[in-house]
């Protein structure tokens, strides 16, 4: 809402006034719209304040395709479904319109790019609220959309992961391996190493939580299957048994999916490749969601107590 | 005299959407025979030079001129349900199209359509069927860059710095309309479920390519704004309508369309619709 200016506060001796009439209010004309821009800290605060919201961290170093990936989430919806989840509700629509941008034909490029994010971005949360067939109530995701350089740092330093308050709150943690540079064996390892190493910081500095979802997602799959070489195959799959033996038992639950946002004309992948399914899998898939043993063995304990840790923290229930 | 029942409903469409159209058809109908309509004229009321102008326009096949900033009004019409004998006060405001494109580009709402919204009981949302933005993707067009061979090849200078900005007005129009709705319910005097009439205008241009349903159209066009609508029932209860307000393209179609009686030319389809040159079965929908 427009504010009506304010009189300057006057120093000046007040002179008595002959009784006139009150001067007119000035009416605001128009009411302020949300702006529609991506969430700060403090608005993100809010909405999970006031709702059930999933939070999803997309991590991975710079130009590893953390917004095309949140973009194309949107662009998805606006063809239709994605797999059996209907858009509901968004409050950045516009922010997300802005970062579909360089992938429309509207921007007059060529070929499809994103807008790298800002370092300093501070409206970093952007939201979206899914429908479902198997949803009690429509389902709301904040997804925290953070330059690239920002997980180098904490990659590197632990204190630098502290900074990262946002990880402490992740349901779903998405690590993004840049399959463009994995198809280069000089540097394939390093790229891998480097993953390691970020998902090992956010564990050791005690940012990440062992509950939660950790998804690898090999992005721009394409570039693999382009290749048609079945060693590279082999060597993501001896990769992933890797980050298992090391990071298995460290998360809530660990796994891999293969993504190709924006295929460059690959036969069978599809524009979005592995976004349904990942999508269904923060819908179904919350380490909020626990079975409470609610009716523990008589054995185990009669007072009140030993009870409440067995319905709560009953290992065996957390791990089904 | 039965006492009047009275019906405020908010008009919401970008521009050329066909709103100062469907109403410039509407005031003729209720006023003439010509077909069977649920709701008549009752009475005139107050300045009616505005509908009478545009009536008279629409009747002698020319453009409705589109409603300016300038020159938004209130609309209201005292009309008989010849079905209940009941008296009925509608009242609409003729705003721009401009005016909705500014809450999506600029933010806001004009404090006299809030206080309008706050006292409506419905809405009558327009789409146009011959003038929307599709989010179209450079990776959809690029089959047709590659037949189009050299031509079509990627421009590597223009790719390094050279591209258009984005642009809040050129966002896809489904998106657009998402969002309008989106404020009309995130208000705090907002009171669920809205009834919300859509429009799909120029609806004879849709049958001329293939035989549809308003309903199939609006899930095959706008996925987007359709998936949203269903996904919120709890909050818009909705119904969707083809409607051509002019019967045609005057420049292509006016031979037939001057054999006919003017309110001949008006054809509505969708759900319920039992008279298909009946506009104001849309109302009545409204006001069940």
């Amino acid at each position: 809402m427009t504010t009506p200016p304010q009189e300057p506060q006057s120093s000046a001796p007040v002179t008595p006034q002959p009784s006139t009439a009150a001067p007119p209010v000035t009416v605001p004309d128009v009411i302020d719209l949300p702006s529609g821009n991506g969430l700060d800290d403090l608005g993100a605060a809010k909405l999970q304040a006031a709702q059930l919201v999933r939070l999803i961290v997309v991590a991975g170093p710079v130009g590893a395709g953390k917004t095309t990936l949140i973009a194309t989430l949107h662009d998805l919806f606006q063809t239709g479904k994605v797999g059996d989840y209907a858009f509901a509700w968004s409050t950045t629509l516009p922010a997300f319109e802005e970062r579909c941008h360089l992938s429309r034909i509207a921007s007059e490029r060529a070929v499809p790019e994103t807008e790298r994010t800002k370092f300093d971005e501070l409206r970093r949360y952007l939201h979206v609220q899914i429908a479902g067939p198997e949803l009690l109530e429509n389902l709301d995701f904040l997804f925290i959309d953070v330059s690239g350089e920002v997980f180098e740092r904490a990659r590197d330093s632990i204190a630098e992961c502290q900074r990262l308050h946002f990880l402490k709150m992740a349901d779903h943690f998405l690590l993004l391996i840049d399959c463009k540079k994995i198809i280069d064996r000089k540097k394939r390892n390093q790229v891998v190493n480097e993953a390691t190493m970020l998902l090992r910081s956010c564990l050791d500095s005690g940012m990440l939580a062992a509950s939660c979802f950790v998804n690898v997602l090999w992005m721009k799959y394409d570039y693999v299957a382009a290749t048609g070489d079945g060693e590279h195959a082999s060597f993501l799959e001896k990769a992933t048994q890797e980050f298992q033996k090391q990071f298995g038992s460290r998360v809530g639950k660990l796994s891999f999916r293969k993504v190709a946002a924006r295929p460059l004309g690959v036969e069978g992948l599809e524009f979005g490749h592995g976004v349904p399914e990942l999508l269904q899998e923060w819908a179904t898939e919350s380490p909020r969601n626990r079975t409470m043993n609610l009716l523990p063995d008589e054995e185990l304990g009669s007072r009140e107590s030993e009870k409440f840790l067995q319905r709560h923290f009953n290992s065996e229930s957390d791990s089904k | 005299m039965t006492a009047s029942v009275s019906n405020q409903f908010v008009m919401i469409g970008l521009p050329a959407t066909g709103k100062t159209s469907f109403l410039a058809a509407l005031w003729y109908l209720v006023h003439h025979g010509e077909v069977e309509h649920r709701l008549t004229i009752e009475r005139m009321e107050g300045d009616s030079s505005h509908l009478n102008r545009i009536s008279d326009l629409w009747a002698s096949f020319e453009v409705v001129p589109r409603t300016s900033t300038n020159s938004e009004r209130i609309v209201s019409m005292v009309l008989n349900d010849t079905s209940t004998k009941k008296s009925i006060t509608l009242t609409f405001p003729d705003l721009s199209g401009e005016s909705f494109m500014s809450q999506w580009v600029d933010r806001h709402f004009t404090t006299s359509y809030d206080e309008f919204l706050k006292k409506s009981v419905g809405g009558v949302l327009f789409i146009s069927s011959l003038n929307y933005q599709k989010p179209a993707k450079i990776v959809s067009a690029e089959p047709l860059l590659k037949e189009m061979g050299e031509a079509g090849q990627p421009n590597e200078e223009k790719d390094e710095e050279g591209f258009v900005p984005w642009d809040s007005t050129q966002a896809p129009t489904q998106v657009q309309l998402v969002e309008l709705l989106q404020f009309i319910a995130g208000r705090e005097y907002f009171k669920p479920p809205f009834r919300l009439a859509l429009v799909i205008s120029a609806w004879d241009d849709v049958l001329k390519v293939k035989r549809t349903s308003p309903a199939k159209w609006l899930a095959g066009e706008m996925p987007f704004l359709s998936q949203f609508l269903e996904s919120n029932r709890r909050l818009f209860d909705f119904n969707v309508y083809g409607v051509s307000a002019q019967g045609g393209d005057y420049n292509k179609d006016v031979d037939g369309l001057t054999g006919m009686s003017a309110s001949e030319r008006i054809l509505i389809e969708g759900d319920g619709v039992k008279n298909p040159h009946d506009l104001t079965e849309l109302l009545t929908w409204l006001m069940r």
